[in-house]
Order: C-alpha cells, then structure tokens, then sequence
C-alpha cells in the first residue's frame, strides 16, 4: 500500500487541476477557488452520508446489532448449558459406572454364593445318592440273599425228592421178590 | 535553437501515431478519473444540467448516492432480521456489521463505547466499501477517487472527535483534555497549539488517504490498459499486468475501507478516552 500512499504533492495539484477543469467544462465556469476539495460536491455528500447513517442507525444497525447482542446471549447461554450438561452427563456417567461396578460385584457375589449353594447341594445330593445306592445295595443284597436261601431250600428239597425217587426206584428194583415187596410196602406205610 | 535539434525538427513535425495514442490515451485517462457533470451508459448519456440535479452536484456524487442507496436497500430491504440462522446476503451484512463492532469498534473504543458508537463505523466502513467497489465496475466511477467525498466522510470522523467527547466531558473539559498532565507551562503554550491541529491534521489525512488511493489506483489501471492500446501486440502483458492491478484495486478497496475506519475508531478512541 506503500507505493498509493507515497502519492506526491504534484499528482493531488494534478487531479485538482483535471477535477476543475472537469467542472468548468460541465458547468462553463470555474470554482474560482484554490481549495483542492470540491465544496459543493463536499457538501451533497455529507448530506448524503448523514442522512443514511441515521436512517440505517435507526432502521438497520440498531436492530442488527441487538439481535447480535441477543444471538451472542444465547449461544452463550447455549454454551453454559452445553457445559453444564456436560457436566451433568460427566456425573451421570460416573453414576452409572459405579452402580455398574456395584451390579457387577453384587451379580459376582450371587453367582459366587450360587456356585458354592450348587457345590454344597451338589454334595449333599452326592451323599444321599450314596445312602440311597446303599440302602439300595443292601435291599438287593438282601433280596439275593434270600433268593439264593429259597434256591438252596428249594434245591435242597428237589434233591431229596430226588434222592427218595432215586431210592425209591432203587429200592423197587431190588425188592421184586414178594417178601422184599411186601417188607417195603410195610416200611413204608409205617413212614 | 541548436544545429542538432534543427536537423530533427522536419520529423517532429510529421504525425508521429505514437504520440497521437498517447494523446488519445492520456485524454481518455483524464476523461475517466476526472469529475464531470455527466453519466455514459454505453449508449445512454446523462446530462446532470438536463436531469435538474442540484448545483454542483457531480458524478463522484452521484455514485455516492448510488452506493449509499445501495447500502440502505442492502441493509434495510435484503437483510432479513428475522432469520434466526443467518444465511446468503444476510450473513454477508451481518457479519460485516459484526466484524467493524467487534474488530475494530470495541478494541479502539472499549466495550461500553465500542457498542455504543458502532453505528458510526459501521456506516462508514460499509458504505466506503461499496462506493471503492462500485469504481471497480467498468460503467460506474468512483467516488471515494474524489477528494471532496472523502473529505465529507472524513468531517464524519472529525465530527465524531469533537461532539461526542463534547457531550461526555463539556466543552470545556473537551478543551481540558488537550493539556497533558504533568508537562511544564511553557511547553504547554506549543504542545497544545499542536495537540488542537492534529484534531484537524487526523480528519485531513484519513481524507487525503483514502483519495490517494482510490485515485492512484485508478491511473496505474489506466496507465496498464494505456500502454497496450499504444504500443500494440508487443506490449500485450500490461494486459495481465492491468489484471493484476485490479485484483490489487479489489484488495486496495477493501483494505482503505478497513483502515478509514479503523483510523476513525482509533481517533474517536483517543477523543473518548484522553486519559489512554
């Protein structure tokens, strides 16, 4: 911007000099005045300019820069709340993972206890099963042997059944004379 | 008369076509940057004397009025204040308002003051800034290129210097605050002479530099697209050159619309708060 800036004095009595050549042109006559400004020309637009600030104060800036004002307020208050939620939150966070933490430590603690009641009724099943079999065993135990009592009973009576056919049939062969017939017969009506 | 330059004088009086362009040019570029009483629309001529425009009222005023009307439909007609999220147009005025508030205002002027008188610079910076672009557009003129509508705004700031520390410390503690604490009497009798002259001197300068501007920026651009309609084909890069001088002119009108206002905050700044 420097090389705009550094415009000599020459260039300004330059344009001056082609502003009021211009105007004499434009109006046939000269400023008649020395002054590089242009006074009628300073004037219209100060009037201008002044009469639009204050119509764009009162029906533009003013307005704007509330609401600005006002937009600025709400992010703010947004933001606040945008934090205090997240604080919020943080807490909830924290809330929940230490009721998570205690959960996990209550569901430990039941699945421990859970295990141990199984491991003792695992055991106490386990025994009674054991007393059953046992009884079990003995009942059937006991069943053979007097199972086995009525076998050796009843083998015991087939083989002296046996014994007494056989001796029966021995005794029949042997006693085929008539005395020995007769002597049989006798013995064993008297038994 | 020497011998030598006799010798050439037959051939300076033969048309040079050089120097005839040059003249052409010259008078175009004077054309152009000069402030006339007259419009022309490609085909259209407006005639300020035939339109009953006021006495002295120029094209450099005429732009004005443009590019302040331009502002006001802007700001009042397009700008939607009922937008709760503001987008297009809205958002370009918005945050331009926003930016001169809050960049400029509110640093050089401090919160309260800063808000307060918002307004001032806001109005300045937009309306300084359309009328430098407006220049930028071929069938228009610029009017911050003239002195007598950069001086008008810079009595705005002048303005601003004088009533409003009026209005917070009186005239008399307005005056009050020329005198610098703890400096010797007789040093008061230059230092404030000095101190009232540069109320004047800020107000001339932000009027003068502005102008300077606007004004050289418009004679290189000229000057660029000058040279290629007098020299021809081998001096076709001015061409880019002209280009990139009127990229340098779109960044030149907004920065001399940023530093007018930061300038006037600044001065408005230094009037509100002495004391700083």
């Amino acid at each position: 911007m420097s090389h705009h800036a550094e415009t000599t004095d020459e260039t300004l009595l330059e344009v001056h000099e082609v502003q009021a050549h211009s105007s004499e042109a434009s109006h046939g006559e000269g400023h008649g005045s020395s002054s590089p400004v242009d006074g009628a020309m300073f004037f219209w637009f100060l009037v201008i300019f002044i009469t639009a600030t204050v119509i764009l104060k009162k029906k533009a800036f003013t307005p704007i820069l509330e609401k600005l004002d006002e937009r600025e307020k709400e992010i703010e208050q947004s933001l606040e709340n945008a934090d205090r939620l997240e604080k919020e939150m943080a807490e909830l966070e924290s809330t929940v993972q230490a009721k998570k933490d205690e959960a996990d430590a209550e569901a430990r603690e039941i699945l421990d206890s859970g295990r141990e009641a199984a491991r003792e009724a695992a055991k106490v099943i386990e025994s009674k099963a054991r007393d059953d079999a046992a009884i079990l065993r003995e009942n059937a135990e006991r069943d053979i042997s007097t199972a086995q009592g009525k076998a050796e009973a009843a083998l015991r009576e087939h083989s002296a059944a046996a014994a007494v056919d056989l001796a029966m049939k021995l005794l029949n062969r042997e006693l085929d004379s008539k005395g020995k017939k007769e002597l049989a017969d006798q013995l064993i009506a008297e038994m | 008369m020497s011998a030598k330059h006799e010798q050439f004088l037959p051939m300076s009086e033969t048309v040079d076509p050089i120097a005839e362009k040059t003249e052409a040019v010259t008078q175009w570029i004077t054309h152009h940057v000069s402030d006339g009483a007259s419009w022309t629309l490609a085909n259209v001529h407006l005639d300020f004397a035939d339109a009953n425009l006021p006495e002295g009222f120029k094209l450099s005023g005429l732009m004005g009025l443009l590019g302040v009307a331009l502002v006001c439909f802007l700001y009042i007609r397009v700008y939607n204040l009922n937008a709760r999220v503001p987008r297009g147009w809205t958002n370009l005025l918005e945050s331009m308002v926003s930016f001169v508030r809050n960049e400029i205002s509110i640093p050089y002027l401090g919160a309260a003051d800063g808000r307060e008188y918002a307004w001032i610079f806001i109005s300045q910076f937009t309306v300084i800034l359309t009328l430098n672009l407006l220049g930028l557009i071929p069938i228009f003129s610029t009017a911050t290129a003239s002195l007598g509508v950069t001086a008008a705004l810079a009595f705005t700031t002048f303005l601003a210097m004088t009533v409003l520390p009026m209005q917070r410390y009186g005239v008399g503690g307005f005056f009050k605050n020329f005198i610098p604490h703890g400096v010797p009497v007789p040093v008061l009798f230059l230092l404030v002479p000095i101190e009232i002259a540069g109320l004047f001197i800020k107000a001339i300068v932000l009027a003068i530099r502005l102008f300077a501007n606007m004004f050289a920026g418009h004679i290189v651009l000229f000057a660029m697209i000058g040279i290629a309609v007098i020299y021809g084909a081998p001096a076709f890069p001015a061409i880019g050159l002209a280009l990139f001088v009127f990229f340098l002119e779109l960044l030149v009108a907004f920065l001399q619309a940023y530093i007018f206002t930061m300038l006037s905050a600044i001065f408005v700044g230094q009037m509100l708060h002495p004391e700083h």
